[in-house]
């Protein structure tokens, strides 16, 4: 039982992260009709910072506050040099993003080597739960993740950035009409979503392995849980990710992680063929 | 002629390599209303987003309060004074009325201006645009392009799917607009009627160019002229 309840909690971290994860690619998608290759590099590259900020001699909370920053930098000038020049075209977005991924990741290994690398998690000492003793560094990291969800929810549906940004996934070039600098809000979006994957790497720097295909691992499930949940609102990727992310811990829990994938894969293709708009529909008005 | 809202000289535009505007050119003058009238695909929605700049002039010249704004994005034609109301009006359906208007101007405070013109709109601040009847949805699509007040604003068939007695209202409402701002508007309408009650002038465009002018106190004066321009 108490295995059952740490186990729960630990999927319950994982599913925060992977809805960090869903969100950033859903907006760049949403707003830019970009399908991201390179967010598991993004996601990669988050950890990397914090790893690197720590080499250099930062304190650990400092250095995961920088990384996404970074990421947030390294997205502007992706979007600048190489995802502008592809918009309006959904396969050069994959073929671009994926070379750029390529770029990301051998650039890592130059820079680190292919080899995995660890990042020590601050000393928060352990919360008895359930009787059990658990790590506080993944009650903050699931602390942290929630409020960024919150907060990405908040800027989207309580600011007029958020508005816009709304507007112009609805109707780009009506919203263009109205006065909406639609490239300045594609810059900043794209920056944006690869600074969410940057922070879900950040977060997780502790906890994984540091590789160059750190973040491999986290795209699949992340695209999955786009294509379960749905594209139309910032709950289908929300949902999409609690049930692909639940499945997948509670499988693992249960039986092993192999079964986990193969569950995991058998749902989102069942779901996929009932329900090719995803779990959370949008209701489409006429106006 | 009152000092001119917009300028257009020789403008040639089209989809691809097609040419639909063929060295049109004409002139708006501050606070006026022009109609343009003419035979389904002779170029006036073309003429309109080019304006808008959603479609990119192959030549000539668009001048709107003496800046040139041909070739611009359409953000920046907006910003530079000039409101559009298109064909379907392309409201943001799931997006409540209140911010649709403010989506005419992101730095507004509220849409106190636009309910002023438009105070049905006030009392379903909070309904998606989408719920809306075809009159409230024209009233908010006129609404939604004055927030950004503009110097010109160019109305695509509003008349279209509504009931005359609406239409009839909306006419009201724009010329009352016009007396208070000193807003032009370039009107594309089938509905004769709106053209005659809105506008001054009307200019009758054929193979992307403008091919004759008319009072509208002549259109009305003689009911078969329009017909007959139309026909030449």
């Amino acid at each position: 039982m108490e295995r059952l309840a740490i186990s729960l909690l630990d999927g319950t971290n994982a599913v925060l992260v992977l809805m960090l994860v869903s969100l950033g690619l859903a907006i760049i998608f949403g707003l830019m009709k970009v399908i991201n290759m390179a967010h598991g590099e993004f996601i990669m590259l988050g950890a990397y910072g914090v790893m690197a900020l720590t080499e250099a001699g930062l304190p650990f909370w400092p250095a995961l506050m920088l990384a996404p920053l970074i990421v947030v930098a390294i997205g502007l000038v992706a979007e600048e040099l190489v995802i502008r020049r592809t918009y309006t075209r959904l396969l050069d977005t994959i073929l671009a993003t994926w070379g750029l991924s390529l770029v990301l990741r051998q650039a890592i290994i130059l820079l680190y080597g292919p080899g995995s690398h660890a990042v020590a998690a601050p000393d928060l000492g352990t919360i008895s739960l359930f009787g059990s003793p658990y790590p506080a560094y993944r009650l903050v990291v699931m602390g942290l993740s929630l409020a960024i969800i919150a907060g990405t929810i908040a800027v989207f549906f309580r600011t007029r950035f958020g508005l816009a940004a709304r507007a112009v996934i609805a109707n780009r070039d009506m919203a263009a009409c109205l006065g909406i600098d639609t490239r300045r809000l594609d810059r900043f979006t794209f920056a944006f979503g690869a600074g969410l994957a940057g922070l879900a790497g950040a977060v997780m720097a502790p906890l994984i392995s540091i590789d160059p295909a750190a973040g491999l691992g986290w795209l699949v499930p992340g695209f999955l849980a786009i294509l379960v949940g749905g594209l139309g609102s910032l709950a289908g990727p929300l949902a999409g990710a609690a049930g692909i992310g639940g499945l997948d811990s509670f499988t693992s829990t249960l039986a092993s992680p192999i079964a986990a994938q193969l569950v995991v894969f058998i749902v989102a293709i069942a779901v996929i063929r009932l329900r090719p708009d995803g779990l959370v529909a949008r209701r489409r008005r006429q106006a | 002629m009152p000092e001119p809202a917009l300028i257009i000289r020789d403008l040639v535009a089209g989809y691809g390599d097609g040419i639909v505007l063929d060295g049109l050119s004409l002139t708006v003058g501050e606070g006026e209303a022009l109609a343009l009238l003419g035979r389904n695909g002779v170029g006036k929605t073309t003429l309109l987003k080019t304006i808008m700049g959603l479609i990119r002039p192959k030549s000539g010249e668009i001048r709107c309060r003496d800046r040139c704004i041909d070739g611009r994005p359409p953000f920046e034609i907006a910003r530079a004074g000039i409101g559009y109301v298109p064909q379907g009006r392309e409201l943001f359906g799931e997006l409540t009325v209140e911010e649709n208007l403010l989506l005419g101007n992101l730095k507004a405070r509220d849409a106190a201006l636009a309910y002023g013109y438009f105070p049905a709109l006030a009392a379903k601040r909070r309904e998606p645009a989408g719920r809306l009847s075809g009159g409230q949805q024209q009233q908010l699509a006129i609404g939604r392009a004055l927030m950004g007040r503009p110097a010109l604003l160019l109305l695509d068939e509003p008349s279209e799917g509504i009931q005359p007695s609406i239409v009839a209202e909306i006419v009201l409402i724009l010329r009352r607009i016009m007396r208070d701002t000193g807003l032009a508007l370039i009107l594309v309408e089938q509905n004769i009627a709106m053209v005659l009650a809105l506008c001054g002038r009307a200019v009758f465009i054929d193979h992307g160019r403008v091919v004759g002018e008319e009072t509208t106190a002549a259109l009305q004066a003689d009911p078969d002229l329009v017909e007959t321009r139309l026909t030449l």
